[in-house]
């Protein structure tokens, strides 16, 4: 029993972690319809920022990790505006290259940068903490608090305030949004700002657990993938659910049948879900 | 939705196809034609000139990735021991001086990479000798290291003694077989009372190959394997998922290890969930390494492996220390210096072939520069065993309940032969030699 309890707060914060980065990823590629596949890349980089501010300037850890969010928000709104806008309304192969082109640029700089050997981030809270008859650290409950605050906040501010409401309306009509005076560049730069933001929180949050290298993001984003077309493409609650499914499967299927297999079992998952469930398990027949 | 759907599963294909790439298409840089030309150039000015000629030594390893720094151990090392040869003026033949350079280039640890690096620079750049320190890159390159016109001498760093198994005429063993740590280990720990061991070594065919063999010198010592939880330590940073597992059975000791980094992470994660018992760390895991990463021993305390670089014992190895320390900022590794004291044999070889381009030569001519004694280098190699296995000491070391160093004990693991061992101890500076003959 204890076995299980710790293998599933395991997968908890591994699902943590995914749902924040899925959630990025579906409010750009599902409701904006751009595959971000530099997503990763952006979550690398965040973690890379909070390095940078910790290590360089001595930055508290908090104060790294929002200053982290903001200047990756700032970039995720140069990405979408050099990278992603000029190519609305061109085949979706245009925008697949140039996120090919980005995702290359990102890792190269960084490595360029900073050297591709890991770094570490120390730890800001390194005590142990039982709790249930479990053991982790405090820096594990963290990221796991963290992450349902940050959901909460983001679904809060998408289903009740004016500026989130704009999101869903360009998600659902983009030239009906228009017509009714939404500024549609403006969302979709806020968009982005919000998802680079949330991958940069979930980078900063996990780098004192792990390691930071410039490939840390590549395996991170197929992930990602997997989970928003599992919870059913450009569904909030579907990026949510799924990230915390695959930090499951993963966590208990490494921990009971063999850890050589994690991957197998995510990737099991999709395969199994998308068989069941076409649509994915939010995702609506047709739109 | 149906077609967002599809561009959801073209994503993930294309998400897929680029992982692919970028393992395949990332190498540290295009080769250095010009440089090739001039050295092909000086060659013809050399016959009349004498000024040397460079001999460009090739390696291929993991230069990106959470096995990054294991990678440039190796490179650094290989490259200091070239600094060294050249500044001292290189090595001659037939009153023809050489120098030489080193080409490095990065596979990720990707046997494919490694093939096609190789290949590479076989083929434009001539390289005679191929350092390696991956077994998985190691084993496909000792397939294409014999053929015919495209030899090159595989400089193996990997204690894997299934090196030795491959039959292959052109390869060096560098660092001494895993064995030893395992039959050591396995001592220490039944003499301990440890009866219960759980194992989360890396995947891969070092890996595997450790932990087969340790269950098989464990279980015939009477000793249960309570648990086997292997992780890919190149590619992942969680561990918790295994060891949670490993930890529920109540091991009396933990076996763990693959790169340093990934195994610092690993002794953290451990201590993290409660864990406070001994840690055997196989020899790829440095436990001097492992112990700066985690800022101190305070986690390490009951935890054995491979001795620290500075309790090497020779003469050398506290000037090459903090040489090396001062030039690369980086801890000094047992990596660096075999690496550097392999370099120092594979010149002293080439002196000894007359040729630095004849791997066969070279090779044949390899256990006549033995033995390499502590004056000069940082670690000592004594002969070679006839696959092509490097004479050096393994040793082990334990770090007590304070997280103090214990004085390492070094082993003799060729040779059941207490003359060979007495011969050892009067040309090495080394104490605390035993006698340990392991059947590889």
């Amino acid at each position: 029993m204890e076995l299980f309890l710790q293998q599933v707060f395991n997968g908890i914060m591994l699902g943590s972690t995914y749902a924040m980065v899925a959630l990025g990823l579906t409010l750009v590629f599902g409701i904006l319809h751009v595959p971000n596949f530099a997503h990763g890349n952006l979550y690398m980089l965040g973690a890379y920022v909070t390095f940078f501010l910790i290590s360089l300037y001595q930055f508290g850890f908090w104060a790294a990790v929002i200053s982290s969010m903001v200047i990756l928000g700032v970039v995720g709104m140069l990405v979408e505006r050099f990278v992603y806008r000029p190519l609305i309304g061109q085949p979706h192969i245009n925008m697949f290259i140039s996120a090919i082109g980005l995702l290359i640029l990102l890792e190269n700089s960084v490595a360029v940068v900073w050297g591709t050997s890991a770094k570490r981030i120390p730890h800001p809270y390194p005590d142990t903490v039982h709790l249930l008859g479990i053991t982790t650290t405090q820096q594990r409950l963290i990221v796991i608090v963290a992450a349902v605050i940050m959901i909460i906040l983001l679904q809060l501010f998408i289903k009740k305030t004016i500026h989130g409401t704009t999101i869903e309306a360009v998600a659902q009509d983009r030239e009906g949004a228009q017509l009714v005076g939404i500024n549609v560049n403006w969302v979709s730069s806020m968009t982005f700002a919000i998802s680079s933001a949330f991958a940069a929180a979930a980078a900063s949050l996990m780098a004192p657990i792990f390691m930071i290298t410039p490939t840390m993001g590549a395996l991170l984003v197929m992930k990602a993938f997997v989970i928003i077309i599992l919870g059913g493409l450009g569904s909030m609650q579907g990026a949510i659910l799924g990230g915390y499914i695959l930090g499951l499967v993963e966590s208990l299927g490494g921990g009971f049948i063999s850890a050589a297999y994690k991957d197998v079992f995510a990737f099991g998952a999709l395969v199994l879900i998308l068989a069941i469930k076409p649509t994915g398990l939010f995702g609506k027949e047709s739109n | 939705m149906k077609n967002v759907l599809k561009l959801g599963t073209f994503a993930l294909l294309i998400t897929g196809l680029l992982m692919f790439a970028a393992a395949c298409g990332s190498t540290d840089q295009e080769p250095k034609a010009p440089e090739q030309e001039q050295a092909d150039d000086a060659k013809a000015v050399d016959k009349v000139e004498k000024e040397p000629i460079e001999v460009v030594i090739g390696f291929t390893g993991p230069l990106s990735g959470p096995a990054a720094q294991y990678g440039k151990d190796n490179v650094n090392g290989i490259e200091y021991g070239i600094e060294h040869i050249n500044s001292n003026g290189g090595i001659t033949i037939d009153g023809q001086k050489y120098t030489f350079r080193l080409e490095a280039m990065d596979d990720q640890a990707d046997p494919t990479q490694t093939i096609n690096n190789a290949r590479r620079m076989r083929d434009q750049l001539d390289v005679p000798a191929i350092f390696n320190p991956v077994f998985t890159s190691i084993a496909p390159l000792m397939d294409i290291n014999s053929e015919p016109d495209n030899e090159f001498l595989m400089m193996a760093y990997s204690s894997t003694p299934a090196i030795l198994h491959l039959d292959n005429d052109l390869t060096v063993r560098i660092p001494p077989s895993f064995l030893i740590y395992v039959e050591a280990f396995a001592d220490i720990a039944w003499n301990e009372g440890w009866r219960n061991g759980a194992m989360l070594v890396t995947l891969g065919g070092y890996g595997d190959e450790w932990r087969e063999a340790f269950r098989e010198v464990w279980e015939h010592k009477g000793g249960k394997i309570v648990a086997d939880q292997p992780a890919n330590y190149y590619t992942e940073t969680d561990y918790s998922t295994q060891l949670s597992a490993a930890l529920a059975t109540n091991p009396d000791f933990l076996l763990v290890g693959g790169p340093s980094e990934p195994t610092a992470l690993v002794v953290e994660q451990a201590r993290d969930l409660g864990y406070k018992g001994p840690i055997l760390l196989v020899d790829q895991a440095k436990q001097d390494h492992v112990a700066k990463i985690l800022g101190g021993t305070d986690l390490m305390h009951g935890v054995m492996g491979v001795p620290a670089t500075a309790d090497v014992g020779t003469e050398f190895a506290q000037e090459f220390k903090k040489g090396y320390e001062e030039k690369y900022g980086v801890i000094n590794t047992w990596e660096a210096v075999w690496e550097y004291t392999a370099i120092h044999a594979l010149a002293a070889a080439m002196e000894e072939a007359g040729s630095v381009d004849d791997p066969k030569a070279i090779r044949e001519a390899f256990p006549k520069v033995f033995p390499l004694t502590g004056e000069e280098y940082p670690a000592e190699m004594f002969s070679m065993g006839p696959r092509g296995a490097i004479h050096g000491f393994g040793g082990v070391q334990r770090i007590d309940d304070n997280g103090e160093y214990t004085t390492p004990l070094n082993y003799v693991w060729w040779t059941d032969s207490q003359d060979v061992l007495d011969e050892i101890k009067g040309v090495s500076q080394v104490g605390q030699i035993e006698l340990m003959k392991i059947d590889e």
